[in-house]
């Protein structure tokens, strides 16, 4: 067992405000993100969702509704930023979209790639976060090693950075620039994902707060750069050179990583002079052949003859499998049992007591820092993003041994890079049609097929190619205002070649649209919508049914109980008044809420169309009230919820940029 | 160490038979049939009688006992606290000793009068040995309430005087001092309290009667404890037993409520155990043998349709647009959801009429809803049908008076009580019978009982000409004729009518004749200062006695401007018209407040009681029902039952407050009376739930635990 400070739940703890609300998100990961663990892991810590997902019967048909009307929320607020990884097909697991597939359609998901080929690696969490009272903003920045997938939480050891700063009102250009590299790396990274608004209003949370002191990033993005270039803007290694420890003689280097790229002694000299750092001074921490990490961890075996030729040292991470598998501690929290394989990478610089401590995402490979091609540039493959901390050091580098070199755990050669069929692509609904986009090398054999939530899928029959952007390009009716499509499986198959890249469905339908469709519950479409409904009411703070229901009965109620009849038979409430009162108490926190938010133009308009959705779930919750009347011979149950409705179209109609529908 | 009484106990032997004295009242009822008083019945006679020798026992220190500063008599109301109060006081009076009685007012303190003038002629004759005579009876009974006289005691006297005599600071030496109602002390610091502790101390013995223990304050209960020579021992029992009630209705109901139900049981046991020595209670429902004397009580239910949606959505409007005006600084600050409102209709036309010449505060949103509302009540209300609960009790009422009998409604609020009473008044049929005597013969016939039955006594013209003039009213007129079955031609057939003739159309020996219960009511009022005055002003052509023009009579205050005072009475002190509601004649229908819950009788015409609109209070609503249920009921005249009805408007805030009551009274014996009050909105279903699961489990425990301060033979006290 982990402690709770180092499980894999550590990894979700924000430093964010108690009580604060997310506003907006970008997430960056190599892999496709795991659907199943952004709806069940990440999303209900961030969303402050308060219902499980895990456990069966209504309490989890209330979290997919609650999850789902948050998504709703901030539809297009959260994006995923990913690589498209080759071998997902292989990966692929089919339940995970069918369970939570409909978060794509509010959550955008990224490629990069749009315009040539790239590989995202960076691992950047930027949350912009509210308090409850909407005084205050926050941004909380994450920089890590860890994919948005389930494994790299659970299964592996990550390394992470976070910040979390107060947010100025106004922007800041000295501001902006504190952040280093970062904001071009924004720009870089949105600009080969095909673009986004986040990419500016990213920037503008930059520009409103300052970055923390002795922090400062180094960052990798594709292409080919020329010194000059790489003079104006620092990439790849060439940040190195910024974050160099002081002081005069060699820098002493350490690394911890899993990938060590394939590095010839002239690529590895340029790497280490970028920094000051020299071969007999570079510490490269790895594992023997008994290792269990060994099946994860890579090491080409020319890379380890040219560090061993540059005298560099090997030190071993040590594990002994009949001591319960005692291994070397990273820290003071790290428990000897621990089964989970270190994904972190971390560099140490040391030039006499100047110390650097890097955080990052960059393997120690060329693709991720950047190599000279023989043309005088200097070429990087990689999206790579860490943060470098001053005078920090991680503690157990100096608790590893050398170790023979005969038990280093390497492979023969690297698995070669065969360029992609399939390269990046992007796909959109807008309730009347489905379009596709996409880049790949060849228009035949792509096979395209549409899967439809709660429907069957759909083929796409025809392919345009667009001479000027060079992507092909797709549209597929598709009107069901309920079925909402979830992704596009696109499929190069050849004898030789078989790629699959699956594309989530963005749904840009106006939100009243987007409000029909219902994520796939285990309920039937009447119980579905009494359960959104009542999560509305809830979010204005009406009494949640089953909680009253407890509350009305002193004891916990079983699903199988009668809710109404328990709270009508054994109770000295007025229930006519009872309902009455939740109901027009939902309606006074509405008002305060639009009340409260009136100078937050986003804000107000949600709280508006809140209020045209609460009408008509008013007056669902009418006519349920009216049957609850007819089962209890109980009147007057329906009166609250009728009073309800006529006071929200009243205030309602006080403004003018919001319509009733009847 | 406590002073000799010097009274022994062969000086109260007449209390060792009861049979003799209930025998010599019988004899004297019939031998004087115009005397007020029903006999005496003899099982509650035996146990008053027990109950008083054990006091005197008790504070003479007879039988061996250490003699006891003082007693507590905490009898259920309508057992007779009063009657076994007055028979200690002559015991007292008749050896030479002084006596002071402290009733809470001027109407109780003419009670104390009447009781003790009662039982003279009686030890007259079952106790020789007494110095027993009306002369002993001090106090001055004309209108001066706040009279602080101190009389100079001799021995022999009893002196009846009101609770300011004890806020006075004067020494009042007396060897007993009957405290009636202390519990209205309330507080160590008010004037009564502090005058109480100073005047005890001149008095050689305490009797105190007061309600049920713990339906007062426990301070107060352990004050009264002092008074009589308690000390900490009983006061921590009494405290603690305490605390457990309160943990029971106002700590947590998380618990288990078999261990809280076990504590509960331990810590009654122990302020039981405390107490024995100190107090004596009788519960109405621990006396079987007396049950007949009393009237069995009969659950009456009074079927009320449920709120219909228009009456709820009256309602649930005006709460919402009260908080709209409260949050707005309005000024409508109080409760939104009125307990009147769910029970009458004017007091919430009076509010909507307030709230429309409001200007709320705040935003135009708020405004317009607030303007909404307003206007939908307005719509809704303009239908005036009557009150749904109005209408059915109005039925039932109806259907009673019918049927001959008398009934009483309590309100909890004036403006409940006026709507009532006007409704009533609308519904309730007026006499049917024709053929009556013309007015005169009906004036001749009257002057001729009364003349006749008030030849030996003060019969002036200034008090007689009113009482007949009320008699020949058209009312009762049309009443008296309804009791007369059989046509009478002239003044001389007429009078011998009523002579002979039984009220209210009964027969048999125990009811009275019409002229016997007409003098009886004259007698009455003639002994009541403010009915006497009322009589004298009639005569001079100002007013008249009340309840002689309609079947429905209301009493409470301040009823508005426009309402009838023949029909509503603003009386502070209403003794005229609860003499007449006490006789055969007038209104048969009452409609009162709480103000008339406590030390007044209404028992002797009526049987039925509704309570319209209760009060959050059990101790308020067990003391409603005592005014009914009492030795020499009417019920246990017509061995009828008492029938008390709680009618509750379904589906509003009413039905729940019964339902809670109910539950509540449950467990009001059980609890020595430590049932608390409640706010009806704070009640949860489930903790109240849990708090009838503890009561349960404690009853089964607690069973006989109030019997336990029954009053024991002190000659044999063990049986």
């Amino acid at each position: 067992m982990n402690k709770p400070t180092f499980g894999w739940h550590s990894l979700l703890d924000s430093k964010r405000p108690e009580n604060s609300s997310l506003i907006q998100a970008l997430f960056t990961t190599y892999d496709r993100p795991d659907s199943i663990f952004l709806a069940e892991q990440l999303l209900p810590k961030l969303l402050n969702l308060d219902r499980l997902p895990n456990v069966e019967g209504l309490e989890r048909q209330y979290f997919l509704i609650g999850l789902d009307a948050k998504l709703k929320e901030l539809h297009d607020k959260i994006v995923v930023i990913s690589s498209f990884v080759r071998d997902e097909a292989l990966n692929e697991n089919p339940s995970d979209d069918r369970a939570y597939g409909w978060v794509w359609n509010s959550i955008r998901h990224l490629m990069v790639g749009h315009d040539r080929a790239a590989v995202q690696h960076a691992k950047l969490w930027m949350l912009h976060w509210q308090d409850e009272d909407r005084k205050g903003q926050w941004l909380e920045i994450v920089i890590s090693s860890t994919n948005l997938t389930g494994p790299a939480f659970k299964s592996q050891l990550q390394a992470a950075w976070s910040c979390c700063v107060l947010l100025e009102t106004r922007t800041s250009q000295q501001r902006l620039k504190s952040w280093g590299v970062l904001p071009s790396f924004l720009d870089e990274l949105f600009s080969s994902a095909g673009g986004h608004p986040a990419q500016d209003s990213m920037r503008e949370l930059l520009s409103r707060a300052e970055c923390p002191k002795n922090v400062s990033f180094v960052a990798s993005v594709p292409g080919k750069f020329s010194d000059k270039e790489l003079q104006r803007q620092s990439w790849g290694c060439a940040g190195l050179s910024k974050i160099r420890p002081g002081g005069a003689g060699r820098v002493t280097t350490h690394i911890l990583c899993p990938y060590i790229g394939a590095w010839d002694a002239a690529t590895l000299k340029q790497w280490l002079e970028t920094f000051g750092g020299s071969a007999d001074c570079l510490n490269l921490a790895w594992i023997d052949k008994s290792h269990p990490w060994a099946k994860n961890w890579i090491l080409p075996e020319s890379t380890r003859n040219v560090l061993i030729e540059s005298e560099s040292k090997m030190l071993q991470i040590w594990h002994d499998s009949h001591t319960e598998g005692d291994t070397s501690r990273f820290h003071g929290d790290h428990e000897p049992a621990d089964n989970r394989w270190s994904h972190a990478k971390i560099y140490g610089f040391r030039s006499a007591r100047s110390k650097r401590l890097l955080i990052t995402s960059a393997n120690f490979s060329p693709s991720a820092w950047g190599a000279s091609n023989g043309n005088g540039l200097i070429e990087i493959k990689n999206f790579e993003l860490g943060v470098c901390i001053e005078q920090a050091e991680a503690e157990f580098w100096d608790c590893l041994d050398d170790f023979d070199e005969a038990n280093h755990a390497i492979v023969k050669k690297l698995q070669p890079m065969i360029a992609k069929i399939l390269q990046w692509g992007q796909a959109k609904w807008d309730g009347q049609v489905i379009e596709i986009q996409c880049r790949a090398k060849s228009q035949e054999n792509l096979i395209g097929t549409i899967e439809i939530s709660g429907s069957s899928n759909l083929v796409v029959e025809a392919w345009q190619h667009d001479s000027a952007t060079g992507h092909i390009s797709a549209i597929v009716d598709w009107v069901d205002q309920k079925k909402a499509p979830l992704h596009v499986r696109l499929q190069y198959e050849t004898a030789n070649v078989t790629e699959t890249m699956i594309i989530t469905v963005f749904d840009i339908r106006p939100s009243r649209q987007r409000d029909k469709c219902l994520p796939p519950l285990d309920v039937d479409p009447e119980t579905a919508q009494r359960l959104m409904d009542e999560l509305l009411f809830d979010k204005y703070g009406g009494a949640f049914p089953s909680e009253e229901a407890c509350d009305l009965m002193g004891s916990e109620v079983s699903e199988e109980t009668d809710l109404k009849s328990v709270a009508f038979n054994d109770d000295y409430s007025v229930a006519a008044f009872v309902f009455a009162r939740q109901h027009l108490a939902v309606v006074d926190n509405w008002q305060r809420a639009l009340k409260n938010d009136s100078d937050d133009p986003t804000t107000r308009k949600r709280i508006l169309r809140d209020g045209e959705r609460l009408i008509e779930a008013f007056k669902r919750q009418h006519e349920r009230d009216k049957k609850t009347e007819i089962e209890q011979n109980e009147h007057g149950i329906s009166i609250g919820s009728k009073l309800a409705i006529e006071e929200l179209k009243l205030l309602l109609q006080t403004f003018s940029e919001s319509k009733v529908h009847d | 160490m406590i002073e000799s009484l010097e009274i022994s106990a062969n000086q109260w032997q007449f209390l060792k038979n009861s049979e003799k004295y209930v025998e010599a009242s019988q004899e004297k009822h019939v031998e004087t049939s115009q005397d007020n008083a029903r006999p005496l019945v003899l099982e509650c006679t035996r146990r008053q009688f027990l109950t008083a020798e054990d006091i005197l026992a008790r504070l003479a220190g007879s039988h061996n006992q250490k003699p006891r500063k003082g007693i507590l008599l905490a009898d259920d109301v309508g057992l007779g606290k009063t009657t076994v109060a007055a028979l200690i006081a002559w015991v007292f009076a008749g050896t030479g000793k002084r006596v002071r009685i402290l009733a809470p007012n001027q109407v109780m303190k003419r009670r104390w009068a009447e009781e003790l003038n009662l039982h003279i002629s009686l030890l007259n004759q079952c106790a020789t040995n007494l110095e027993v005579g009306a002369g002993q009876i001090k106090g001055k009974f004309k209108d001066k309430p706040n009279s602080k006289n101190v009389e100079r005691l001799k021995g022999g006297q009893i002196q009846i005087a009101t609770h300011s005599l004890a806020t006075n600071g004067k020494k009042i030496a007396t060897d007993l001092l009957i405290v009636d109602e202390a519990h209205r002390a309330k507080g160590e610091n008010t004037r009564f309290s502090k005058g109480l502790k100073k005047i005890q101390k001149d008095a050689k013995r305490v009797l105190i009667l007061t309600a049920t223990p713990f339906s007062i304050q426990v301070a107060e209960l352990a004050r009264m404890l002092r008074l009589i020579g308690g000390g900490n021992e009983e006061k921590r029992s009494v405290e603690s037993f305490s605390k457990a009630i309160n943990d029971v209705y106002l700590g947590s109901t998380a618990r288990d409520s078999t261990k809280v139900a076990e504590r509960l049981t331990e810590k009654a046991n122990l302020a039981v155990e405390k107490l024995r020595p100190f107090v004596i209670r009788h519960g109405i429902d621990d006396l079987p043998n007396e049950q007949t004397a009393f009237g069995q009580s009969k659950d009456w239910n009074i079927e009320i349709p449920h709120a219909n949606p228009e009456e709820l959505e009256t309602m649930i409007r005006m709460d919402r647009i009260s908080r709209i005006s409260r949050n707005a600084g309005g000024q409508n600050s109080k409760n939104t959801n009125d307990p009147r409102y769910h029970v009458g209709w004017q007091h919430f036309d009076q509010e909507t009429a307030n709230l429309a010449t409001q200007v709320v505060e705040g935003s135009v949103p708020e405004q317009a809803v607030f303007s909404s509302h307003l206007e939908s009540i307005q719509r809704l209300r303009n239908f005036k049908s009557p009150h749904s609960k109005m209408k059915a009790v109005g039925t039932e009422v109806k259907s009673i008076v019918t049927k001959g009998e008398k009934v009483v409604l309590f309100c909890d609020h004036h403006a409940t009580a006026q709507e009532l009473t006007v409704y009533l008044n609308n519904v309730v049929p007026n006499y049917s019978r024709k053929d009556a005597p013309r007015l005169s013969v009906w004036k001749q016939a009257w002057k001729e009982v009364l003349t006749s039955a008030f030849a030996e006594d003060d019969f002036s013209d200034s008090l007689s000409e009113p009482f007949i003039g009320w008699l020949c009213s058209s009312l009762i007129r049309a009443q008296v004729w309804d009791w007369l079955s059989s046509p009478v031609e002239g003044a001389m057939e007429l009078a011998a009518a009523l002579k002979n003739r039984k009220v209210r159309g009964q027969a048999g020996e125990n009811f009275e004749f019409v002229a016997g219960s007409a003098t009886h009511l004259f007698r009455a009022l003639r002994n009541s200062p403010s009915s006497e005055s009322i009589l004298k002003r009639a005569y001079k052509g100002i007013g008249s006695l009340p309840g002689n023009k309609y079947r429905v009579l209301g009493i409470c205050e301040n009823p508005d401007s426009q309402s009838n005072p023949s029909l509503i009475l603003n009386n502070k002190s209403p003794d005229t018209a609860i003499s007449i509601f006490n006789s055969p004649f007038g209104p048969d229908v009452l409609v009162v407040t709480d103000k008339m819950s406590e030390g007044i009788d209404l028992h002797r015409y009526c049987r039925h009681l509704i309570h319209y609109e209760l009060d959050p209070s059990p101790i308020r609503t067990i003391q409603r029902n005592g005014r009914l249920r009492r030795v020499n009921s009417w019920a246990s005249i017509t061995k009828q039952p008492i029938k008390i009805a709680y009618p509750a408007f379904r589906g509003t805030r009413d039905y729940k407050l019964v339902q809670i009551m109910k539950k509540r009274m449950d467990s009001f014996s059980l609890l020595l009376g430590g049932v608390p009050d409640f706010d009806v909105d704070e009640v949860k279903g489930p903790q109240e739930k849990w708090r009838n699961e503890v009561i349960c489990n404690a009853k089964n425990k607690l069973g006989g635990l109030g019997r336990k301060l029954n009053a024991k033979n002190p000659r044999n006290p063990d049986n």
